[in-house]
């Protein structure tokens, strides 16, 4: 079995869940990640100094909790440069293009029982995991 | 006062990345191939993380949707209900780099700065990865992670 922790795993996504619930319930509006970030790149009137402290929260978060001596995850890439580029073009394009991403549409969409959401997460979860059937079982077999 | 707010969430919402490992791409890659339940490869941690998320905002949401404000100004929420061309052509594109690299906008932006850190290993490996054809690499997670030693 790998690295599978489900106690982090529900503890890790209960905060996430907090996060939108703070989101929803103090500022009025879906906590989607790429969205928020979208926001940044056009900025309309007002909403950019929330969107900006959000990004330096979801940053920060992880240094401060180093920083308090807390065990922060290694991380594992083995996608090659180019890949990543490529990835990283197709992910923030496909997320704006599609209005939402994992915790947009996933987490926030999902919980307001949003058909578009649901279909969205069903849709990139499917060709998610047929993008790495492809890469893991049938490229490198 | 909403910046803070929403300078909480953000901290909040890394937090939990952190801690369920999601700012590991590899975490995410290893959910997303469901072919290696077979094996014992396939981690079901994203489910979790996604389950334990939802079991908060859902009721948080159901909450804001009845009260129809919220505590700092006024709700608002998307509106559309029609399934759209560009919705599924968004997720489409999206899922397909989310398959190639494991990484999607949260996970992708709280990392950027743990990548620092590490940056010798990650040039190694990627230096390592460029003299090669082949773009994907898959680790034989368990088998590297743990040499079984047979003692005589």
């Amino acid at each position: 079995m790998s690295n599978f922790m489900p106690v982090s795993a529900l503890l890790g996504g209960a905060l996430i869940g907090l996060a939108a619930t703070i989101y929803v319930l103090g500022l009025g509006s879906v906590a989607g990640v790429s969205g928020i970030l979208g926001g940044l790149l056009r900025p309309k009137s007002g909403d950019a100094p929330v969107q900006l402290a959000f990004v330096a929260g979801l940053i920060g978060a992880p240094l401060l909790m180093r920083a308090a001596g807390a065990p922060v995850p290694a991380l594992t890439i083995d996608a090659a440069l180019p890949t990543l580029i490529a990835g990283g073009l197709l992910v923030g394009f496909g997320t704006r293009l599609g209005g939402g991403c994992t915790s947009g549409h996933g987490v926030c969409g999902i919980s307001r029982l949003s058909g578009r959401s649901l279909t969205a997460t069903v849709m990139f979860m499917a060709v998610g995991a047929t993008v790495v059937f492809v890469i893991r079982h049938l490229i490198e077999g | 006062m909403p910046a803070p707010v929403a300078l909480l969430a953000g901290l909040v919402f890394g937090a939990g990345l952190t801690i369920s490992q999601m700012v590991n791409p590899a975490k995410a890659l290893a959910f997303l191939d469901f072919a290696g339940m077979a094996s014992g490869a396939w981690d079901p941690s994203l489910g979790r993380v996604m389950g334990g998320a939802l079991a908060v905002s859902a009721p948080a949401y159901l909450l804001a949707q009845k009260r129809g404000i919220a505590a700092l100004g006024s709700l608002r929420l998307p509106t559309r209900r029609d399934i759209d061309l560009r919705l599924a052509a968004g997720a489409v594109i999206f899922g397909v780099g989310w398959g190639l690299v494991g990484f999607c906008p949260g996970p992708g932006h709280c990392r950027a700065r743990l990548r620092r850190d590490q940056g010798p290993d990650l040039l190694r490996r990627h230096a390592g990865r460029h003299g090669r054809l082949r773009s994907f690499r898959r680790r034989p997670a368990v088998q590297r992670r743990r040499p079984v030693r047979v003692s005589a």
